[in-house]
């Protein structure tokens, strides 16, 4: 089946420095793609540039359908405290001349769909949990049912009882609507439990990257190793990380 | 003892903050504060420190080495504050001063910045390094080296490694877990995962919608908790066991009453599985199961 997601040969150079050195990924259809790597390893500036926020300076990145969308780390910054629950979730069908009554039928749906009752529609960001913010964030990322979802550390601010609840989403979103996913997390144990495969990314370059079971069981890169095991490859170490 | 809580309790204006938490922590001993957001464990930490808002008032007793926080005037906390009794915050970049080099913050906690750089594991050349010159991990470490320069005897810290990638997180738990060991110093853990503490805790302290719900050593409370909140904290972390891949985890729906909420009975009833007639009746009261555990559950597992 033809790739979601492809990116050929992507660098990218941030102050003088080489962040990316050549990143050739390939997400499936209803795959979810993990990516780990240590913090500076050029995760976020991997995600701004799938989610065409950033230009690589080299390479092709292509999307096989249209619509990417994002869920970030802090939902907090992500809505805007001015407006109504009901019109953040809906933002995404306005630029698609959607109907006034299917625009509010699918916010609705997709309010529905995360667990998040139709009252808190009216409601403001401000006066929900970090977890219904969360929620709020899905709930516009998937409305207009894009492609390919890029999750940046989407649970690592929530309480674990949230934690688990946000992860449950983002499974049935793949189960159920076939979503592709780019899941970025410091938390191996989420990573393990969602994602098909997972990518490992290390000075700027993908040094591993295999099925889920297969990384966990048999990691073979030393920066693998490290990050698996907790221990800091001997560079990371000189340099008092 | 070193940190002894007998029916310590804090109030803002009508607002129940935290109430009748009964605690001790001994010279060289560690505890984690669990619970989720709003439970109280930060404002636990902070009440220790009494670094709660203006107008906040203390009850019962918190003693330090005998010292009796809640009664202490604010001069004479100052000179315990960040010498016996110091703070890791959860984010160190606000908690550096940003046009400050790494070794003077040091030096002005009251150390010697290369004996405390090298301790906490960083080159002596951090010393001449700005805060946003520092990897997340670093700025963790050069503040874990201010909060220990004057030699606590009672370290806090606050989520101090949650923000950070595995790898340093396991170093910066192993280091805090060093220090407590080195020098005697009573250590205490804030965390929302139940998984991340449970490896450099020895005992963990469940808290709830400001009650201290259970206690106890930390293997044993795991393996058999007795507080349904306790369980189903454990259920939801990925950390304390792996489950089949890609299947539906367990969660606990709804969220903690507010410190505004008056509510007779258990504050954990509406959302608790085990939930009878009774529990809606008075606040079940902190008893002891054995010698070390104690749990506030009428009906416990």
């Amino acid at each position: 089946m033809n790739a979601v997601l492809t990116l050929r040969g992507i660098t990218a150079r941030r102050g003088g420095h080489d962040i990316l050195r050549g990143i050739d990924l390939d997400i499936a259809p209803a795959e979810t793609l993990g990516l780990i790597g240590a913090s500076g390893a050029g995760k976020s500036t991997l995600a701004r540039i799938v989610l065409g926020l950033d230009r690589p300076d080299g390479g092709q990145r292509h999307l096989a359908a249209a619509g990417v969308q994002a869920v970030f780390q802090d939902p907090q910054g992500s809505l805007d405290p001015t407006h109504s629950i009901a019109r953040i979730v809906a933002e995404p069908l306005a630029t698609r001349r959607v109907r006034r009554p299917e625009r509010a039928r699918r916010t609705l749906a997709a309010l529905e769909a995360v667990g998040l009752p139709a009252t808190l529609a009216t409601q403001r960001p401000g006066s929900l949990s970090g977890g219904q913010r969360q929620r709020v964030a899905i709930a516009r990322a998937l409305i207009a049912d894009p492609a390919l979802l890029v999750a940046d550390e989407p649970v690592s601010a929530l309480d674990v009882s949230v934690q688990a609840q946000v992860l449950n989403l983002l499974r049935d979103a793949r189960r159920e609507r076939g979503l592709s996913m780019l899941f970025i997390s410091h938390d191996l144990a989420a990573i393990r439990h969602l994602c098909q495969r997972v990518a490992v990314l290390h000075d700027g370059r993908i040094v591993e990257c295999a099925p889920a079971e297969t990384l966990f069981a048999t990691p073979r890169h030393d920066a693998t190793k490290a990050l698996l095991t907790g221990r800091p490859l001997p560079a990371d170490a000189a340099l008092g990380r | 003892m070193l940190l002894e809580l007998d029916g310590f309790g804090a109030t803002l204006g009508s607002l129940t903050l935290l109430r009748g938490i009964d605690l001790s922590l001994s010279p060289g001993d560690s505890l984690a504060l669990v619970g989720e957001s709003g439970s109280g464990k930060t404002t636990l930490a902070l009440a220790l420190m009494r670094l709660l808002p203006e107008g906040a008032q203390l009850h019962g007793h918190a003693r330090l080495d005998g010292t009796d926080l809640t009664r202490l005037h604010e001069a004479d906390m100052r000179r315990l504050r960040g010498r016996r009794i110091s703070m890791v915050f959860q984010e160190p970049l606000r908690a550096l001063d940003p046009l400050m080099r790494a070794g003077r913050q040091i030096a002005e906690a009251g150390g010697d910045p290369a004996a405390l750089l090298a301790h906490v594991g960083l080159s002596p050349q951090t010393a001449r390094a700005w805060p946003h010159q520092l990897s997340g991990g670093q700025r963790q470490r050069v503040l874990i080296a201010t909060a220990i320069a004057a030699r606590p005897a009672l370290l806090i810290a606050d989520e101090a490694s949650t923000a950070l990638d595995p790898a340093t997180q396991a170093q910066v738990l192993a280091l805090l877990d060093r220090l407590r060991a080195e020098h005697a110093m009573g250590l205490l853990l804030v965390s929302h995962d139940l998984g991340l503490v449970a490896a450099t805790a020895a005992r963990l302290a469940v808290l709830y919608a400001g009650r201290l719900v259970e206690t106890g050593p930390t293997a044993e409370l795991l393996a058999r908790p007795a507080h349904p909140y306790t369980a189903s904290l454990a259920a939801c972390s990925l950390h304390l066991r792996t489950p089949p891949p890609d299947t539906i985890l367990p969660t606990l729906p709804g969220l903690p009453p507010g410190p505004a909420d008056t509510l007779p009975g258990c504050r954990f009833a509406s959302r608790c599985p085990r939930a009878e007639p009774d529990c809606l009746e008075a606040e079940p009261p902190l008893a002891t199961l054995d010698a070390t555990r104690a749990v506030a559950c009428l009906h416990p597992l």
